[in-house]
């Protein structure tokens, strides 16, 4: 008894009590970094929200700044023209862009030689935005939705909302055009932001 | 000591990862915004390059070096070229522009490219230009403004004045194409519908009746309703406004909206896309150029030879020496003149003559008499074909002749006006310009390829009168290159 009351070395129970100490410490540092988790979280889920919006746009921007805001070239469709019920934020405007609208730039004496008139809209059903090349008109449809919408590709998910005006509002000669979409966040704290709002102006270059 | 080494560990290793989790998601953010940057750097470099045109002495000579013009710009630098290394592509007698913007991020240069085709030699694009007053007169008055290179439909030209646009009648028809049955004209190359010249295959299918359709989709092909206002001075109209204005009949309300044109004012054969206002520098040609070309112009020696002037070689012309010349014409079919010619003074036209492949400058006013018919034809498939101006109708440079009356009530006092009488006739190619404004009358006719720039020298005349003629005007861009002033943009894309 003696030997070992002078042995070195640490009892079960130290263990156990300096194991709880340490679970105790980092139980701590945990619950004072929880938050900070919980934020990077958040931001990471807006920056990617943002990232899909921005790309989302980035796949119609080329179209947009290369088209026209002239009459009839280019019709943003309200409900009284028909863009309602499982359709949101229509447009249609013209692409001088052969081949299924990605295809070369066509001219005609230096100026836009028009070839295709392509549909963008949200399918508020699915949260899409899609995109239809119509290559047989170069005179956007009148009313909405034009003959057919099929095929299209998808351009964006996740927007649970898109709205399209023209700028400067209820100016006879619009030059600019406002593309605003809302994108959900589904895994996101309650604690925090769920919806996301993108608007970007286009100024389409062309005549 | 475990216990601390741990958690310095653990707080280490975590706030490592969070530092990396924010530093990918702000580099791609990032990399955006570089992109974006680099968009407008190189718009920017599209904009030097129309600059540069613009102030060259001769814009439609101006080109960059093959490796373009370097320019550090904001936080990046463009690089931009005009007929010189990548720049191509836009077609004979246009300008290429291509601009290069350049943003560096994170070791990467991130480029945007765009191109642009532009006429030089013209600051903007009007099929046809009044500086004062542009009137269209009669029920029987027809006017197309059509695209002279047809492509998918639309493209047609532009109708501007820096006064007032006034439809005299309500039945003025402004490209009505085909509204209840196919109409056709008879022109230089043959007979078409009316809608063909605009690129339509079949009669376009729309409502014509305003009340029903203020805006027909088929608007869309043609061109704007230009109000502009000078750069430099003002000009005054009757509406008191800044920029033209849109009238009907004796009204001074400016027409804001083509919809407000044929719906409240009731021109419902008129159509054209849009109306918009636009700041626009007020263009001449000087009399001295084409002086200068006639007297250096020995191509039509031969011709003044067998009229009676041996020892003529150059193609200025007294009146009555232009009388004589074109009498040899009408009675020599085919023979014609070349050049630039020079007529020093005022002319009348009284008989049907082919004149030929020329400029035809006139230092006073020209008349085409009744149902005289004149011919001005440009080889267009060449690129100086397409520059050259047709008729240019320059006035006295002082005039101070007795006041005459033509026909048809017009009034001309030598100070640069081009009348038609009834039932005249003028196919012509190129630009025509009058110093004082152009007039044609009842039955008169136009067939032209090119663009009309009607000045005014500060007299009551209008620039511009259709009083029941009929006018089928092809625009060609190029046509306006003859001012040599500045550059006219006709397209834009983004290549990457």
């Amino acid at each position: 008894m003696k030997r070992l009351l002078s042995d070195r070395g640490y009892l079960l129970v130290d263990m156990i009590v300096g194991l709880a100490l340490f679970g105790f410490v980092l139980l701590s540092i945990y619950h004072l970094y929880a938050p900070t988790f919980v934020l990077a979280q958040h931001i990471d889920e807006q920056l990617v929200a943002q990232q899909d919006v921005r790309l989302t746009l980035d796949r119609v921007a080329r179209a947009m700044h290369e088209t026209t805001t002239a009459f009839g070239r280019m019709r943003a469709y309200t409900a009284e023209s028909g863009c309602v019920d499982t359709y949101e934020g229509c447009i249609g405007f013209v692409t001088a862009r052969d081949a299924r609208c990605t295809g070369a730039f066509q001219l005609n004496g230096g100026a836009p030689d028009w070839q295709a008139t392509m549909y963008l809209w949200r399918d508020t059903a699915s949260n899409e935005l899609r995109l239809r090349c119509d290559a047989t008109t170069t005179f956007p449809s009148v009313t909405w939705p034009p003959p057919t919408l099929v095929p299209y590709v998808v351009v964006g998910r996740h927007i649970v909302a898109a709205s399209i005006t023209f700028r400067p509002a209820d100016s006879p000669n619009p030059t600019a055009l406002s593309v605003a979409l809302q994108e959900q966040i589904s895994t996101s704290s309650a604690r925090y932001q769920k919806s996301f709002f993108s608007r970007t102006i286009f100024l389409p270059q062309n005549r | 000591m475990i216990a601390v080494s741990a958690t310095v560990l653990f707080v280490t290793v975590t706030s490592v990862a969070l530092i990396a989790l924010m530093n990918t998601d702000m580099t791609h953010a990032s990399i955006q915004h570089a992109v974006a940057r680099s968009f407008y750097i190189a718009q920017a470099g599209l904009e030097e390059a129309k600059i540069q045109i613009s102030e060259a002495a001769d814009p439609m000579a101006y080109t960059t070096p093959a490796g373009g013009m370097t320019v550090a710009y904001g936080t990046g630098r463009f690089t931009y070229w005009v007929d010189a290394g990548p720049a191509s592509g836009c077609g004979p007698g246009l300008k290429t522009l291509e601009s290069l913007g350049q943003v560096a991020f994170l070791g990467r240069t991130i480029p945007v490219r765009v191109r642009a085709c532009g006429v030089a030699g013209t600051p903007f694009l009007a099929a046809l230009f009044g500086v004062s007053e542009i009137q269209l007169q009669g029920p029987t008055s027809r006017m197309y403004l059509a695209p002279y290179l047809v492509g998918t439909p639309g493209g047609g030209g532009s109708l501007g004045s820096f006064t007032e646009i006034n439809f005299s009648d309500n039945d003025v028809r402004l490209n009505a194409l085909s509204e209840a049955a196919i109409d056709t004209l008879t022109l230089r190359d043959g007979s078409f519908a009316d809608y063909e010249l605009f690129g339509f295959s079949e009669r376009p299918d729309y409502n014509p009746n305003p009340t029903a359709d203020p805006m027909p989709w088929v608007m869309s092909a043609f061109g704007d309703l230009i109000k502009a206002q000078p750069t430099i001075g003002v000009l005054p109209n009757r509406c008191g406004t800044r920029y033209a204005c849109v009238t009907v009949g004796d009204s001074i309300t400016d027409a804001r909206r083509i919809s407000d044109l044929r719906v409240d004012s009731y021109v419902r054969h008129a159509y054209m896309k849009s109306t918009r206002e636009e700041t626009v520098p007020r263009l001449a040609l000087n009399p001295e150029v084409f002086r200068i070309q006639a007297a250096h112009n020995t191509a039509n020696a031969d011709i003044n030879r067998e009229v009676g002037f041996p020892g003529k070689d150059d193609s200025t012309y007294e009146f009555f020496q232009f009388y004589r010349i074109v009498a040899y014409l009408a009675a020599h079919p085919f023979k014609s003149l070349q050049g630039t010619i020079y007529v020093d003074g005022s002319f009348r036209f009284l008989k049907s003559v082919n004149l030929g492949n020329i400029t035809l400058a006139v230092g006073g006013d020209l008349v085409v008499d009744t149902k005289a018919s004149v011919v001005i034809r440009h080889d267009l498939s060449t690129v100086t074909g397409r520059r050259t101006p047709g008729i240019v109708v320059l006035g006295f440079r002082d005039p101070v002749g007795r006041r005459r009356e033509p026909c048809g009530g017009q009034h001309v006092d030598g100070s640069g006006r081009l009348v038609l009488c009834g039932g005249s006739t003028i196919v012509v190619d190129g630009l025509i310009y009058t110093e004082d404004g152009m007039a044609i009358e009842s039955g008169g006719s136009v067939d032209q390829v090119g663009a009309m720039y009607h000045n005014n020298r500060g007299t009551p005349h209008p620039s511009f009168i259709n009083h029941g003629g009929t006018i089928v005007l092809r625009f060609d861009p190029l046509a306006l290159s003859a001012f040599g002033k500045g550059i006219a943009i006709l397209s834009w894309q983004q290549l990457h």
